[in-house]
């Protein structure tokens, strides 16, 4: 009987013990997961709930005119405490720094781990659990799953890539990036995926031992000019299967830059 | 003599007032002030006045206005120990930037003692073994730098430039009270330090054993370099201008009075500079070392030429 009632009470109970209420006031630390919260939130919603964003959130374009609390690896602690945030979304990856300095300012921090392309439904769905918008993030957790099986059941034959980040120096994609997985899931083989750590810098001589079939270039700032300069770079070196085959292609930045849905839409011309 | 000490004192006042109250934002001024700034602030004080204080020391006794507190090669050390520290605290390990600069900072410091064991070692000898040292550790910590994860030596590079906004009552108390002991003690040295400006030759006609007294201010000034760049990072400029300044501005060599005006006036200088770093880009910060020297260097001549001036006048 005692049992029954203390179940009882507990079920009463549980409910308002746990409960937490949305937040109202959130400042992100990173470009991606502003991204995200517009994604999740949609951007009315979004634009009355974030407080504060890092710099370069320029997507979605309705939270670029927030307030930004600077460089996601160098934020500043003194504007995001000056906009009282009820919520700050940080990256384990880049904000390990001030998360430590957030939370002993009695700021409540949620960290959101690395992002990972294959893992990304519960990322998302982490983030929703966060914004108190659980449904909203289930809907494009679900979609994203449904795109990696699309991917999946149309992914042919293994062409091996190089993905050049920036030319000088050289930094690629290694094996521990979303980057290398996102192209791993459309057939796409990164000839660095050996290289754990996220953007190594690997030399030319390595990526002529390589061979890769298609050199993809990265322009992140979406200047033809550099793109090309880079790509005749690569033409001096005609014994390369990508450049002998002409596949030396440009990845425009916005789209591949982040782990977003932006990026399932470009792998699509990919594969 | 008065006059000098007033002045300096405007200065770190002055100093003080900036570096608190600069852009300051008036949304959670409160918990920005006492968390924030006010241990930046205490920090700024204590790196550069300690800083200021190596300079004139190194200066005085290794016989080279060109000494500053990052010629023995103790700050590359601690650079290079932060550098392997980030690295093992990004893996999980036990080591951290902190902790990594003070520890490299102190084998550093180390290596320094056992050069100076030898005998009749001149100061100039000092100097070249000492940037030796920063040759070989900035060279492994170049090396590091081509091994490393490039989003590892981006969030280090700013460290290496100069940064007080890791700054917590924790880092900045011990600084600021090791600052003040060693502040003291080379108050209470001054006579010695002043035997110095008469040169190697005569040193011991004024009854100061060289080899021991300068083996003494060395290790003194590594202990004071290896805990501010341990804290700071790499902040250059303070330690070289601060004593030209005062020797020029205060018109004399004595360290009873230079210890105390470097540690005030340098302290002045590194919470203006932090101020500026903080302020000028909001939210964005500058490296404070890059400000320092930017700005600090036209302001050097002004001073330099404005002073010959008087002195022909």
């Amino acid at each position: 009987m005692r049992a029954a009632l203390s179940f009882l009470v507990l079920q009463t109970l549980l409910p308002f013990s746990v409960a937490v209420a949305a937040p109202s006031r959130v400042v992100t630390l990173s470009p991606l997961i502003s991204e995200w919260v517009g994604e999740v939130l949609g951007c009315e919603s979004a634009v009355r709930v974030v407080a504060g964003v890092s710099e370069y959130s320029d997507f979605p374009e309705c939270l670029a005119g927030k307030p930004s609390v600077g460089p996601y690896h160098h934020v500043s602690i003194e504007k995001i405490v000056s906009l009282r945030p009820d919520l700050v979304l940080a990256s384990e990856e880049y904000n390990r720094e001030a998360i430590a300095r957030l939370k002993s300012l009695g700021i409540r921090v949620e960290v959101l781990p690395k992002e990972r392309f294959l893992a990304m439904p519960a990322w998302i769905e982490r983030l929703g659990e966060l914004l108190d918008a659980v449904p909203q993030a289930k809907r494009q957790s679900d979609l994203w799953s449904k795109r990696l099986k699309e991917f999946a059941a149309d992914k042919k034959r293994n062409r091996t890539v190089f993905i050049e980040v920036q030319h000088d120096p050289l930094i690629t994609v290694g094996g521990g990036s979303f980057l290398d997985e996102a192209f791993d899931a459309v057939g796409l083989q990164n000839v660095f995926r050996d290289h754990r750590e996220g953007y190594p810098r690997v030399s030319r001589e390595s990526v002529l031992k390589a061979d890769p079939e298609e050199i993809h270039i990265l322009d992140l700032r979406g200047r033809e000019r550099e793109f090309e300069e880079s790509r005749k770079s690569w033409g001096r070196f005609p014994a390369l299967r990508a450049v002998r085959q002409s596949r030396i292609l440009r990845l425009r930045g916005e789209d591949f830059a982040r782990c977003t849905p932006r990026l399932l839409r470009a792998l699509k011309g990919l594969g | 003599m008065g006059r000098v000490y007033f002045w300096v004192s405007v200065a770190w006042v002055s100093g003080v007032l900036l570096s608190l109250f600069f852009g300051l934002d008036p949304d959670q001024a409160g918990l920005i002030l006492t968390e924030l700034r006010l241990p930046r602030l205490l920090l700024a004080l204590s790196v550069g006045g300690a800083l200021a204080i190596s300079g004139l020391v190194l200066q005085t006794t290794l016989g080279n206005p060109l000494a500053e507190p990052y010629t023995l090669g103790v700050a590359s050390g601690a650079a290079l120990g932060a550098a392997l520290g980030s690295s093992w605290d990004g893996a999980g390990g036990a080591l951290s930037l902190e902790s990594g600069a003070t520890l490299g900072a102190s084998v550093a410091i180390l290596l320094l003692l056992r050069g100076l064991r030898k005998r009749s070692r001149s100061g100039d000898s000092m100097i070249l073994g000492g940037v030796m040292l920063s040759l070989l550790l900035a060279g492994f910590l170049s090396l590091w730098m081509g091994l490393a994860d490039p989003s590892g030596v981006r969030s280090i590079q700013f460290w290496l430039l100069g940064d007080l906004g890791r700054a917590t009552y924790r880092t900045a108390v011990p600084v600021l009270a090791l600052g003040l002991v060693g502040m003291v003690y080379f108050i209470s040295a001054s006579a010695k330090l002043d035997a110095f400006l008469f040169g190697e030759a005569e040193v011991e006609g004024f009854g100061v054993s060289l080899e021991k007294s300068r083996r003494m201010f060395v290790l003194w000034v590594s202990v004071l370099v290896g805990f501010c760049v341990s804290s700071a990072g790499m902040i250059g400029f303070v330690g070289l201008a601060a004593p030209h300044v005062l020797r020029r501005v205060a018109g004399t060599a004595l360290h009873r009075h230079l210890v105390p005006l470097c540690w005030i006036f340098g302290g002045a200088v590194l919470a203006v500079g932090d101020a500026l770093a903080r302020g000028i880009a909001r939210p964005k910060e500058i490296p404070v070392g890059a400000v320092m020297v930017v700005v600090g260097v036209p302001v050097f001549f002004w001073i330099h030429a404005r002073m010959r001036g008087r002195v022909e006048s």
